[in-house]
């Protein structure tokens, strides 16, 4: 093949001698370049082009699966702001309403204290009530009590003292006819 | 040994003070109250002999305790007074002065007791105020 090719490269030489060799250009030389040319593409295609092809396509692959995976990854950070969205959400409606229980039940428990200790205010009122009531009913017991025996004493002493017989025969005739009387 | 009632013992003390002296009587009764160890029930055997003179004799034996001496007078109004109370025809009355009475009368008989003294007011009040 190589021997057709220097043939119709020497062919082409003698007949552009007259030609293209009259605006400078060497034929010969141009035919051989080309030739080169062709050599050095076959030797690059078949050692060189395919195994870059190759890298080139495992790099393009590489990168279309990184390129995918930061998708994906992007859809997932989407997907798990999303979830963190909702699931902070959640835990805001959650504290809100463990802080109106909280609230709820320290209002109930402060109600029912008040409600306790108003009862024991009452009750500690009633009793103290119940109490100066039955010391004022003793004091008053008490007062009467020695009021009485005072006024008995002073009775018994001025009777003692001023009642004459002749008085004392008197009392002794009305309780007589006092007694036929009943 | 035989037990005798009150009233029997009362009734036979009345029997036997129809026909005997009182000093002789009461002898014999206090020694069958001594033999029967009834010292304790003297008292009412003596009330019951009261109360059985009142029922048979029409007579009443009676207390009359009083502050002051009292006048003849008084004394005759209290004795028709007990009459007309127990229906006895006949009382004899034993006086005693007792100041703590204060003033009027108290008279005990063996069926009954008054008392007008002006002492049972005052204690009746010291009892209430107490």
């Amino acid at each position: 093949m190589l021997f057709l090719i220097a043939q119709a490269a020497e062919t082409a030489a003698e007949s552009s001698a007259g030609g293209i060799g009259s605006i400078g250009l060497d034929v010969r030389s141009l035919i051989l370049q080309i030739i080169n040319f062709a050599i050095l593409l076959f030797v690059l295609k078949k050692f060189a082009y395919k195994p870059i092809m190759n890298i080139l396509d495992a790099r393009s692959q590489k990168i279309e699966e990184g390129l995918k995976t930061a998708k994906e990854l992007e859809i997932a950070k989407v997907n798990m702001q999303k979830e963190k969205d909702v699931l902070i959400k959640e835990a805001h409606s959650k504290a809100q309403v463990i802080i109106e229980q909280s609230k709820k039940q320290a209002q109930d428990i402060i109600v029912t204290a008040e409600i306790k200790s108003r009862e024991r205010d009452e009750q500690l009122f009633n009793a103290a009530n119940a109490r100066i009531s039955q010391e004022t009913e003793l004091v008053k017991k008490s007062l009467l009590s020695e009021a009485t025996s005072f006024v008995a004493g002073a009775a018994e002493k001025i009777l003692h003292k001023k009642l004459d017989t002749t008085s004392d025969m008197k009392i002794i005739k009305e309780a007589i006819s006092e007694t036929e009387i009943v | 040994m035989k037990h005798y009632s009150r009233k029997q013992l009362a009734l036979a003390t009345i029997a036997l003070l129809e026909k005997h002296p009182s000093k002789e009587v009461v002898a014999v009764l206090a020694e069958a109250i001594m033999r029967e160890k009834r010292t304790n029930d003297i008292e009412i055997i003596a009330q019951e002999i009261g109360k059985q003179f009142l029922l048979t004799q029409n007579h009443l034996d009676a207390n009359v305790q009083t502050a002051r001496e009292l006048t003849p007078q008084t004394r005759e109004e209290i004795i028709d007074l007990l009459k007309k109370i127990t229906s006895a025809k006949t009382v004899s009355a034993e006086y005693e002065i007792n100041p703590k009475l204060l003033g009027g009368f108290k008279a005990f008989t063996p069926v009954m007791e008054i008392d007008a003294s002006l002492a049972r007011p005052l204690h009746q009040l010291k009892a209430k105020a107490q």
